[in-house]
């Protein structure tokens, strides 16, 4: 229902973060209400066609980031609705100038589903540009 | 058996939109696409809901709306009062959450579920509402003890606050899970525990909306007609799913053969004389209003005349629900609609039940 926007805008910021680079990119919480953080249960995420291990993806909301992997621990924190949150992904080598697909599949656990143990699967395809930003 | 004047009597200097003591009200759930792509701001919601009509009810979805969920900040106090004022509503029934599993692995505890959903009817009280819809939660308690309605139920009382526990599908009035908690809450016989029913239970066939959505999608009219065909046949969930499998309907047969069970159920509007009594709320679920004025899924006349010969005198709260399959519909249109749809029927079952 909310796919579409799921990765929101069109753009990647990249940074150089040691030997490797960062790429962040806005998303939407895909559902018609708030959901705490402990129930974005799994993400799957491509660039160029390349897919992204787990451990290199982080999720940032309202100032602080979280390794994606940590996130069922926050069952306080609530992801409003409206607000946008960031993608962060971690790639060995600096992403080529231009434009490229971005691929993000995201597993949301429903908690009010509990005997269903529903899980909305929402996906989005989009070519992002990429925004290269000066090193902090 | 049903005090049907007596009923209507006793509310008689309530407004409404109609002659009964049928109200007409909205969910902010119906406006789901407008306000998440920020096409409506919250107020904005507020704003169109009352056009709708003099004294609309509005049923407000807590995490939706209040960021602060599932308590209630001062500054969202403050802005709802306004908004009631300002634009002419009534607080008519609070979207509460059970969220039974928000922490990874395991249920809520007893403790921690009271005091979650005790944070949501104390920020309800704030509000002005005297009504919480309860949402869905297991059947499967042992001990009825030790259910969330009779915990929550000297808070209730304290509060003033009527819990309507929603009839949903899969579960219809007439399951069996759902027959066991019918009884124990006529059986408890308080005037704060009782139902809201989603009138997507009782459809007269899969919206025309949903088929072509998934038709659209490239789902072959073969395994669509065969999913409708086993629907109107009243086949299982699993026999659909299996079914579906063996068809090779891959993964978008199978989400067609679980829509197929939580949006469109098998219930009899007749059925809903058994808990007339402990209907508190009316989800006034639909999918689409044609041109013509009229739903095409559910079974709206025979559910009005059921409502105005038990004589139920409470709110619908229109609940539009097209948008999972279509965007860009004009929810707001399309609520209007099916308030005007109501409110014909309700007019046209008095006249026959006068």
């Amino acid at each position: 229902m909310f796919d579409e926007d799921l990765i929101n805008g069109d753009g990647l910021k990249t940074y150089r973060s040691g030997a490797s680079e960062q790429i962040a990119f806005k998303v939407r919480l895909p559902w018609y209400r708030s959901l705490y953080l402990s129930c974005l249960e799994s993400a799957n995420v491509s660039i160029g066609g390349a897919p992204i291990a787990l451990e290199h993806i982080s999720f940032r909301l309202y100032g602080r980031t979280y390794p994606f992997d940590d996130l069922k621990q926050f069952y306080e924190v609530l992801w409003f609705v409206l607000d946008a949150a960031a993608m962060i992904v971690e790639v060995p080598q600096p992403l080529a100038e231009g434009s490229h697909e971005v691929i993000l599949t995201l597993f949301v656990r429903i908690p009010y589903h509990r005997s269903l143990n529903f899980k909305q699967m929402s996906t989005c395809t989009k070519l992002m540009r990429v925004e290269r930003q000066v090193a902090a | 058996m049903h005090e049907v004047d007596a009923g209507r009597k006793a509310g008689g200097g309530m407004t409404t939109t109609t002659s009964s003591m049928i109200r007409m009200g909205s969910t902010t759930y119906s406006f789901n696409d407008e306000y998440h792509s920020y096409e409506c701001s919250l107020e904005g919601l507020f704003e169109k809901i009352g056009e709708l009509g003099p004294k609309q009810g509005i049923e407000l979805i807590g995490p939706q709306c209040i960021r602060t969920f599932p308590e209630v900040s001062e500054e969202f106090e403050r802005i709802f009062k306004r908004s009631v004022e300002r634009y002419n509503l009534v607080p008519s029934a609070f979207g509460h959450y059970s969220d039974m599993s928000r922490i990874t692995g395991r249920d809520l505890t007893q403790d921690e579920m009271l005091e979650y959903s005790r944070m949501q009817l104390e920020g309800a009280k704030r509000l002005g509402f005297t009504l919480a819809r309860l949402s869905y939660f297991s059947f499967d308690v042992e001990d009825r003890s030790k259910t969330l309605y009779r915990l929550l139920l000297p808070d209730a009382e304290r509060l003033g606050i009527r819990l309507a526990i929603e009839i949903h599908c899969p579960h219809i009035i007439e399951s069996a899970g759902q027959q066991r908690v019918i009884e124990d809450i006529l059986k408890l016989n308080s005037p704060y525990v009782g139902f809201t029913l989603d009138c997507g239970t009782m459809t007269a066939r899969m919206s025309p909306v949903c088929i072509q959505k998934f038709l659209d999608l490239g789902l072959s009219s073969k395994i669509v007609n065969r999913i409708v065909e086993m629907w109107t046949q009243r086949f299982s969930r699993a026999e659909i799913e299996a079914e579906v499998q063996a068809m090779g309907g891959g993964e978008l047969g199978q989400l067609l053969a679980i829509e197929s069970q939580i949006y469109f159920g098998h219930g009899e509007p007749a059925a809903m004389l058994d808990i007339m009594p402990v209907l508190f709320h009316v989800h006034g679920k639909f999918y689409n209003v044609d041109k013509s004025g009229n739903d095409d899924t559910v079974r709206y006349p025979e559910i009005i005349d059921t409502l105005v010969r038990g004589g139920y005198k409470g709110w619908i709260s229109s609940e539009y629900e097209g948008h999972h399959w279509l965007k860009d519909r004009n929810a707001f249109g399309q609520v209007k609609a099916h308030q005007q749809l109501l409110m014909r029927l309700i007019s046209e079952s008095e006249a026959r039940f006068k």
